[in-house]
């Protein structure tokens, strides 16, 4: 009994590392034809400055999405669960190069872990390239059409004093939301041709039984990972990259994705 | 590390953008292109429109390079073959 419980402790340790890169089609109702084949790199979660092999698929997705060299990159919170994470984070940032970044809970030490440290807000909106948007809105030029980004600041967001969908640009072609928590999508329906999320790790540990999984990190909850259609609005949940509580992931790999628009 | 998760409609239009990039090219024929995956392989059919003036010996293989250079690099498939399938030439210039 002990040994198969080392065994699944060993494999969780393992697979926390084991990065999963995907690319995803997401048919956006009302985008026109110019912004057809965007690419938009889609990270979240990365948890730095514990000790956790999340840490290793953090470097790996940036490296591929250095490579790739998206459209855009959009980060959706909780960078880092130690204050020590903060100089990792600044040279994974600069690597990234220009990037759309939200908080998360934990950058506010707003979470069950006791040990939790908030990042340096400051010291994140100067560095070059990272455009951090706390309940803020900005415009890109993309192949001549405007696109805009909205960022929620996950305080607002839990005092539900957040109302990105009065920050809606209607003269955007694309209008996306970067939200740490899934759940905004159902407080905005139809403002965002597509919602960016994370937190949910996909459950990080998950326990599969016949018919369904139990999703430990997060057991009542819907929306875990994937795209999910809400009417006009196409929500995006990230898997994450790092580790929260317990370095482990189990049927819940590490995940970068990256999202090719269709206009439909 | 394994191949990215890209769906076969993903890799096929990887495929179609390469070839469309070939000149000597002028369209993709309602067909287009196809990927069939065996783990990190890939077996790729094109159907091309040849512009008008075109050779098919000279343009066929730089599609084949292109295709297999950009399954390679974006999907990371090593690419064991391409078929192009010229389908049809393109109208002649002046008579469009």
């Amino acid at each position: 009994m002990l040994a198969a419980g080392a065994a699944v402790a060993g494999w969780a340790w393992f697979e926390a590392g084991w990065l999963r890169r995907r690319v995803v089609e997401v048919r956006l109702d009302g985008v026109p034809a110019e912004l057809d084949g965007v690419r938009i790199a889609h990270l979240s979660d990365l948890h730095l400055g514990v000790p956790s092999r999340g840490r290793r698929a953090v470097g790996h997705a940036v490296e591929w999405v250095s490579e790739r060299k998206p459209d855009l990159v959009c980060i959706t919170g909780d960078l880092i669960s130690r204050r020590r994470g903060m100089g990792d984070l600044e040279r994974l940032l600069r690597d990234l190069g220009r990037c759309y970044v939200v908080l998360g809970n934990h950058d506010f030490a707003d979470s069950r872990d006791p040990f939790s440290q908030r990042v340096d807000a400051d010291a994140l909106a100067g560095l070059e390239g990272v455009v951090l948007l706390t309940d803020q809105s900005v415009a890109v030029d993309l192949r001549g059409s405007r696109v805009q980004i909205v960022g929620v600041d996950p305080r607002s967001y839990a005092s539900r004093e957040a109302k990105p969908e009065s920050m809606t640009d209607e003269s955007a072609n694309l209008r996306i939301l970067l939200c740490h928590f899934p759940g905004i999508v159902k407080r905005i329906p139809g403002a965002f041709h597509l919602i960016l999320a994370g937190h949910m790790h996909a459950g990080q540990i998950v326990v599969p039984y016949p018919g369904g999984k139990l999703r430990l990190a997060h057991l009542r909850a819907h929306d875990v990972e994937g795209v999910y259609e809400y009417g006009s609005t196409v929500l995006h949940v990230s898997p994450g990259l790092g580790t929260t509580f317990l370095p482990f992931r189990l049927f819940a790999r590490p995940e970068v994705t990256e999202l090719v628009v269709r206009s439909a | 590390m394994e191949a990215p998760v890209i769906s076969p409609d993903v890799l096929a239009r990887y495929a179609g953008d390469a070839a469309l990039e070939v000149d000597g090219i002028s369209g993709l024929t309602r067909d287009a292109a196809a990927v069939t995956r065996t783990g990190s392989r890939a077996e790729v059919v094109v159907h091309v429109e040849l512009q008008w003036g075109a050779r098919s010996e000279e343009v066929a293989p730089q599609v084949q390079e292109r295709v297999a250079e950009y399954l390679g690099r974006m999907a990371e498939l090593e690419v064991g073959s391409v078929d192009v399938v010229v389908e049809r030439v393109g109208a002649p210039p002046g008579k469009q």
